[in-house]
């Protein structure tokens, strides 16, 4: 279970996040919504460890956030991806290895042969939402207990992006993932998502609030 | 462990060009020196094997500058940050893994290297193994404790500011200031006090504390000192202080990363106490830069109320220039007011705390607490370089006596005014040395000629008079139009320096303010211990008669040569705004032989009248002598002045 309690964060004089409460209960698929700028990626950020909160506090199965024992059981996949130059979904798939213990080499070209990616062609001469694919494989194989994903869908086509779905529905109801999307595309949360919070200038919102807000 | 290794492979993978950079750039500093097949005459060793080699000093820098901002390259990337801070691993880990592939880059093909060098260096001769041994261990080692120093000091640039421009100027502050800032209040201690000379703690901390000269002490790059005479005694400290910056460094780069925000903030450098440091630090050194730049232009002594009023005006400009430069935004020129009262505070608090440490230096010491003395007159530039002439000389006992009070008597502690000498002194005291400056009135310094009488003065003054051996040396003689090598064996060496050093203890300060120097002999080593050289006065009846001996004429003066002609250049000083402008105001050639003879009598080769001060020529007049060579075949010229 995620727990984030009275978080805050600001950039400067900007605040971001104002005491941001929310719980993420395991095996669940949660949506987080909210227009630019609401603090979304920001609140994944914070949950990753890649942040540190102003205040408040996030525990990951009781854990601080940025403890490496927490950590290893979280799997956060940004909104736009970081790669070597040279790197090839076959290098990619070796560096995760590295670092997730329970990473599967054999389940990710698996799933490169699923999306139809060369595990040797370079990652730059690869499409947005290809590249975007690579990642995804990635995320899923290294076999975490969390999953965060900074706008997942952005850049997939709509039969990847049904694919993408059921990949992540599977692994939710499979191995008991615990999915916590951020993404403009309503549609597609409504579908997967069993719960959604709802994000607006730093704050979350209730279900009416948001309906209002519409 | 697994994953630490992991990490450490995968930073190691992003670090490709750099490794390649290095092992190429070993490779070929191995290449080159294996190609070289002699060595030129006196090139001494330490050159190849020993901490001091230039080249691998320059290579340690740069590696240390490079790496150290290469680190934690992924800290300017967002995308970067995402990934590697959302992996599972603490910051202390993060950090440690950047840092340990930088030494184990750095030090493996350096070590490697360096061992080759020696290796190549044996087998063509240019060492010997047992003696060179130490100081290629050390050559390893010191660079190394070197690198990480740099790389720490760039590593620090890196984490404090945020966009590439203020981690150059960062580094260049960290680099630079210290030792700028020390010599800029080394300068107003010598404006404000009359009898400041130079202090050891100030000295001290230039060592220490500037980065460039700790690296250059601590490995005796400047030295040129002979593999097998790098003596560790001598770097020690250095080595110790530099290890110990490395470690602290490093400490405080591990803390600044671990607090470190992964995001950019809006200010150009990530923590405000950073802003903070680059504002005063930059402001100290302007400010102070500024009240020495007026205090020289003055052409005075130091002026308590031109201080006031260069602080008055010039922090308000400083400040609004600091305010541009740390927001980048021109517009920002007049904000943050509150800095500005704080600003004019510290400039001020900094300048009441030098005027009252450079005061205190002006108080003679009491006789007892003195141990020893030595005293330097710049005038006397025939006796070398004053700073070497106070580490050599030791005046004790009752000479101490005698000196102190002569100056008790004789020197005074004001401004320089009109015609007096400076006088350096230093004194070593039971708690360490003090180094003083008193002026010596014109009409008094006569009265020097005690003081020059001096055994102690002599011997510390004159090298010759302490030379014992001219083994490892060659003679050379000049009178400033000819120059000989003296073909001579060791006995006729001695027996030329024996004829000589008598000839200086017999030497009257007298003579050095009548009569100008006939010639120079220099002692050439030929193993790199240092040259020696003293001037040959027409009194040194023994000198010149050994020199005659071996056929040199060396009582020849300028009249003596067969003069073609003289070119006459006359100066005038024209006085500026700031500054005296000297122009040449007419120019004449003559050809007649009876005035040439007259002139030539009053003429004396330029490169022999070095004490200027004391026996003074025309300056306003120079002269170009075109006279034949001994051979009556070629026509040379040569550069005279005229005595008054």
């Amino acid at each position: 279970m995620i727990e984030i309690c009275n978080i805050s964060k600001r950039f400067g004089n900007f605040v971001c996040l104002d005491q941001v409460s929310l719980e993420i209960p395991g095996g669940t698929v949660y949506g987080l919504v909210g227009e630019n700028g609401a603090g979304k990626s920001t609140l994944l950020r914070l949950i990753a460890g890649v942040y540190r909160a102003d205040a408040g506090e996030i525990r990951i199965d009781g854990r601080k956030a940025s403890a490496v024992a927490a950590k290893r059981e979280v799997f956060y996949m940004p909104d736009r991806q970081y790669y070597d130059r040279n790197a090839t979904p076959l290098t990619i798939g070796n560096f995760y290895r590295n670092f997730y213990e329970g990473f599967s080499m054999e389940d990710y070209r698996g799933l490169l042969e699923t999306f139809g990616l060369d595990e040797n062609a370079l990652l730059d001469s690869f499409s947005k939402g290809m590249k975007k694919q690579a990642f995804i494989a990635a995320a899923i194989c290294s076999n975490t207990k969390y999953l965060l994903c900074d706008e997942v869908f952005d850049g997939l086509d709509p039969q990847i992006r049904r694919v993408v779905n059921d990949l992540l529905l599977s692994a939710a109801e499979g191995r008991k993932l615990t999915i916590l999307i951020v993404s403009h595309y309503l549609e597609e949360l409504d579908r997967i998502c069993g719960r959604k919070g709802y994000l607006h200038r730093g704050r979350i919102l209730t279900q009416e609030e948001w309906s209002q807000l519409l | 462990m697994k994953r630490f290794t992991g990490l450490l492979w995968e930073d190691l993978k992003s670090k490709r060009g750099i490794i390649a950079a290095l092992w190429y750039g070993m490779g070929m500093l191995c290449l080159v020196f294996s190609m070289k097949t002699t060595i030129p005459t006196g090139e001494v060793r330490s050159l190849y094997v020993g901490p001091g080699n230039t080249s691998f000093f320059a290579v340690m820098v740069l590696a240390g500058i490079l790496m150290g901002a290469g680190t934690f390259r992924f800290l300017r990337f967002e995308p970067a940050a995402d990934l590697y801070f959302g992996l599972p691993f603490t910051r202390q880990q993060l950090f440690a893994a950047g840092w340990l592939n930088n030494l184990f880059i750095f030090a493996l093909p350096f070590t490697l290297c360096r061992l080759l060098f020696f290796r190549i260096s044996l087998a063509m001769g240019y060492s010997r193994y047992e003696e060179s041994l130490a100081s290629v261990w050390m050559g390893c080692l010191v660079p190394v404790l070197g690198f990480v120093f740099v790389m720490g000091l760039s590593m620090l640039a890196c984490l404090l500011a945020q966009n590439a421009g203020y981690r150059i100027g960062l580094f260049v502050l960290f680099l630079a200031g210290p030792g700028v800032g020390l010599r800029l209040v080394e300068k107003l201690f010598g404006v404000m006090s009359p009898s400041f000379y130079r202090a050891e703690l100030l000295e001290c901390l230039k060592a220490y504390l500037s980065p460039l000269s700790l690296l250059s002490r601590a490995s005796g790059v400047q030295e040129y000192a002979d593999g097998a005479l790098w003596l560790m005694e001598e770097h020690q400290p250095y080595i110790i202080a530099l290890a110990g910056g490395a470690i602290w460094l490093s400490l405080f780069n591990l803390v600044i990363f671990c607090i470190r925000p992964a995001e950019r903030t809006s200010s150009m450098f990530t923590f405000r106490l950073a802003e903070w440091f680059v504002r005063y630090s930059c402001l100290v050194l302007a400010g102070l830069w500024l009240v020495s730049g007026l205090q020289r232009f003055t052409f005075g002594g130091f002026s308590r109320p031109l201080a006031g009023i260069t602080v008055m005006l010039g922090v308000p400009v400083l400040h609004g220039l600091l305010n541009m430069i740390l927001a980048f935004d021109a517009k920002k020129f007049i904000s943050s007011k509150w800095h500005l009262l704080a600003e004019i505070g510290v400039l001020f608090m900094v300048l009441v705390l030098i005027a009252v440490s450079g005061g205190r230096s002006g108080e003679m010491p009491l006789r007892e607490e003195i141990r020893s003395m030595a005293v330097a007159i710049p005038a006397l530039a025939s006796g070398g370089d004053s700073e070497v002439l106070l580490a050599q000389m030791k005046i004790e006992g009752e000479a101490l006596s005698d000196v102190y009070e002569w100056m008790q008597l004789v020197c005074e502690e004001r401004d320089r005014e009109g015609d007096s000498y400076e006088l350096l002194v230093k004194y070593e005291l039971e708690g360490g040395s003090k180094y003083c400056r008193y002026w010596l009135p014109g009409h008094a310094l006569a009265a020097f000629d005690e003081i020059f009488a001096r055994k102690e003065f002599k011997q510390g003054t004159y090298s010759a008079l302490r030379m014992d051996s001219t083994k490892y040396y060659e003679v050379q003689w000049t009178n400033g139009a000819e120059q000989y090598t003296l073909d001579l064996n060791e006995q006729e060496r001695q027996e030329l320096l024996a004829a000589y050093q008598e000839d200086l203890e017999e030497l009257t300060f007298a003579q050095i303010r009548l009569r100008t120097p006939l010639g120079r002999l220099d002692f050439v080593s030929t193993k790199n211990q240092g040259d020696v050289s003293g001037y040959i006065y027409p009194d040194f009846s023994k000198t010149l008669r050994v020199l005659s001996h071996y056929g040199i004429a060396a009582r020849k003066r300028m009249e003596d040569y067969e003069i073609v002609r003289i070119v006459e250049d006359r100066y005038l000083i024209k006085e500026g705004l700031l500054y005296h402008v000297r122009y040449l105001e007419r120019q004449q050639t003559i050809t007649d032989p009876q005035q040439i003879e007259e002139l030539a009598k009053q003429l004396y080769m330029e490169e022999l009248c070095v004490d200027e001060q004391l026996n003074s020529k025309d300056r306003n007049k120079e002269y170009t002598v075109y006279y034949r060579d001994s051979a009556g075949q070629t026509v040379k010229r040569v550069k005279c002045l005229k005595g008054l």
